[in-house]
């Protein structure tokens, strides 16, 4: 366990803000709590790791108690290192299948109209449920081909002929998922001037393997991670708030990586693309036609990384765009958490709050920074969920913007 | 970003005065290290319109030439390259429990702006033994001129007001709180 955490617990003063805060305590009596997982039981791991209370296999790692802390505890942190370091798992193979995304998913993606039918058929679901344990009532997102990475080699010739270059993280999701964002991403940044190359040889965040015990290959691919960043001649952009807070925080707090340099160069798009626009190195034209009404979603990783109103401020800019901004709840998803057969039902229980909150705005979209609240959102509110880079995108005039940024393709 | 007025949050009535500021149609910050129990009004405040930083601090103050005013703020969160920016900024940190001011064996002082404390120089007079009576060091606080202007090295900021617990000789919660029980 890193040093800053086996130290910084003493700062806590059990004023218990976190555990009025932690949506796995509203609706499960089993979890002993932020508080009491975290810094009250971490000393007693560091005499004897016996002391490993198997009930931390509920914490979600949303982070909300680390956000509320008024002593600004790693109490997340403390947990999901304990975790790392103790956990055992009842279902080894489910979660090393859930966890290993880029595996799965080169092995899916060519056959995704298959693969994606099989897994929502019925017989299909109950047999993953009986047999490794993956719930028959979740949603599995789905699989896309061509992946992102193949599209991209197409355009890779047309990327090269802008002045200026930034280079994207698209991690697993866009790549095997949802290759739309990672579309959208390039159009964005292609109408603000800049081309796009892809960060060489980028692994999966290692966001599922670290909440999953995976540590072997989460260091593997941190390390790898970190080398690719290191040698990025260009500033480097994810479009998921869950790699952003991965590479950015948990690679130090939980791996023991060195992250400082890798801070300067890695950035989540949005915020980055904020401060761009207001240093005045990008504008903005807006297509008069563009019509939403949108609930924004906070993703509990965002407010850790307290980037949210980047996005917000970004999708304000919109004519077009009705945007309002609910209170911050958990989806309850947690990654893989909401797909195994053991948790869903405490999943959804978490994150009904948020669709009763989304639902009552009345939207017709919801917007947000993380993948798995989306399919989460999706599931729970029956509404579309996009990203707001895609947002951006679609409500961008694509040629006036081009115009302003002096785009010389 | 840049905002109306930015405020350092963590004392009692931070969201309650960016609320008063929002509603007179100013834009507004507030950055805070944590939740208060029991407290609705920082949610009361994002939903006014306000921008709420929660759970992050101020980790870099970047001051004008001649150190008369404040141009920007950095947070622990945001980084070194992102600059918050404000034309007033309002200390209402609170006292020793939320760490708007800090002590060490020989001095108090306040940790984000090193705006001058007024406090006992001898550390032995900071207690008294009897634990219940009103102890020296609750009167601890900020000094500042008639406009309630922070003061560093007995010199004005011009842009940095003080409001609440944290000035000297200022309201007491803990003890008002006790009272009216």
């Amino acid at each position: 366990m890193q040093e800053s955490l086996t130290s910084g617990f003493e700062q806590c003063m059990k004023c218990s803000i976190c555990t009025e805060v932690c949506p796995m305590m509203e609706v499960n009596p089993l979890y002993p709590g932020p508080k009491q997982a975290g810094p009250d039981a971490l000393r007693y791991r560091m005499l004897d790791s016996s002391f490993f209370d198997e009930n931390l296999k509920y914490c979600l790692n949303c982070k909300r108690c680390e956000v509320a802390c008024p002593s600004g505890v790693k109490i997340a942190d403390i947990i999901a290192s304990a975790k790392l370091e103790n956990a055992h798992s009842a279902h080894a193979l489910r979660d090393k299948m859930l966890a290993s995304t880029d595996f799965v998913g080169s092995l899916a993606s060519p056959f995704a109209p298959v693969v994606n039918g099989v897994l929502s058929l019925g017989i299909s679901k109950s047999l993953l449920d009986s047999t490794i344990g993956v719930s028959k009532h979740a949603s599995m997102p789905k699989y896309s081909s061509p992946k992102f990475v193949s599209w991209f080699k197409k355009q890779q010739a047309s990327q090269k002929s802008f002045g200026k270059q930034i280079q994207y993280f698209h991690g697993c999701y866009v790549n095997y998922n949802y290759p739309q964002l990672g579309k959208a991403f390039v159009s964005l940044m292609n109408a603000c001037g800049y081309g796009v190359s892809l960060l060489e040889k980028q692994k999966c965040c290692g966001v599922a393997l670290i909440a999953n015990g995976q540590k072997k290959q989460a260091l593997k691919n941190a390390d790898i991670n970190l080398q690719a960043i290191g040698k990025a001649n260009a500033p480097v952009l994810s479009t998921s708030s869950s790699c952003t807070l991965t590479i950015r925080e948990e690679y130090g707090q939980l791996l023991g990586k060195d992250t400082a340099p890798s801070k300067e160069k890695f950035h989540l798009a949005v915020k980055w693309l904020y401060e761009q626009w207001e240093k005045g190195a990008v504008k903005f034209a807006w297509r008069e036609d563009f019509k939403m009404k949108a609930a924004y979603h906070t993703p509990c990783h965002m407010q850790k990384l307290g980037y949210q109103y980047y996005s917000i401020e970004l999708l304000k800019m919109i004519p077009g765009l009705e945007l309002s901004v609910p209170e911050q709840q958990c989806c309850g998803i947690a990654g893989t958490f909401g797909f195994k057969k053991e948790y869903h039902e405490l999943s959804q229980k978490i994150g009904s709050k948020l669709f009763s909150s989304l639902k009552a705005t009345g939207c017709d979209y919801v917007i947000t920074d993380c993948e798995t609240c989306k399919w989460q959102i999706e599931a729970g509110c029956s509404l579309p969920v996009l990203n707001p880079i895609e947002v951006l995108a679609r409500a961008l005039d694509i040629e006036k913007t081009k115009i302003l940024n002096n785009n010389e393709e | 970003m840049r905002f109306d007025y930015i405020i350092i949050g963590g004392g009692q009535g931070d969201a309650l005065l960016g609320r008063e500021l929002l509603s007179k149609g100013k834009s507004c910050a507030l950055i805070c290290q944590g939740r208060q129990s029991g407290d609705n009004s920082r949610e009361a405040f994002r939903k006014a319109g306000g921008c709420l930083f929660m759970g992050d601090s101020v980790d870099k103050v970047f001051y004008s030439e001649d150190g008369s005013r404040i141009e920007a703020l950095c947070t622990e969160n945001l980084g070194s390259g992102s600059l918050l920016v404000a034309d007033t900024y309002i200390l209402c940190s609170g006292r020793f429990f939320t760490r708007g001011l800090c002590s060490d064996m020989d001095k108090v002082y306040e940790p984000v702006f090193g705006a001058d404390v007024q406090f006992e120089a001898d550390p032995s007079l900071w207690c008294r033994s009897d634990f219940f009576c009103r102890q020296p060091f609750e009167d601890f606080g900020l000094v500042c001129d008639e406009g309630f202007h922070a003061l560093k090295n007995g010199k004005q900021i011009e842009n940095l007001i003080v409001a609440g617990d944290i000035l000297c000789n200022g309201q007491n919660n803990i003890e008002s709180l006790c009272k009216s029980l």
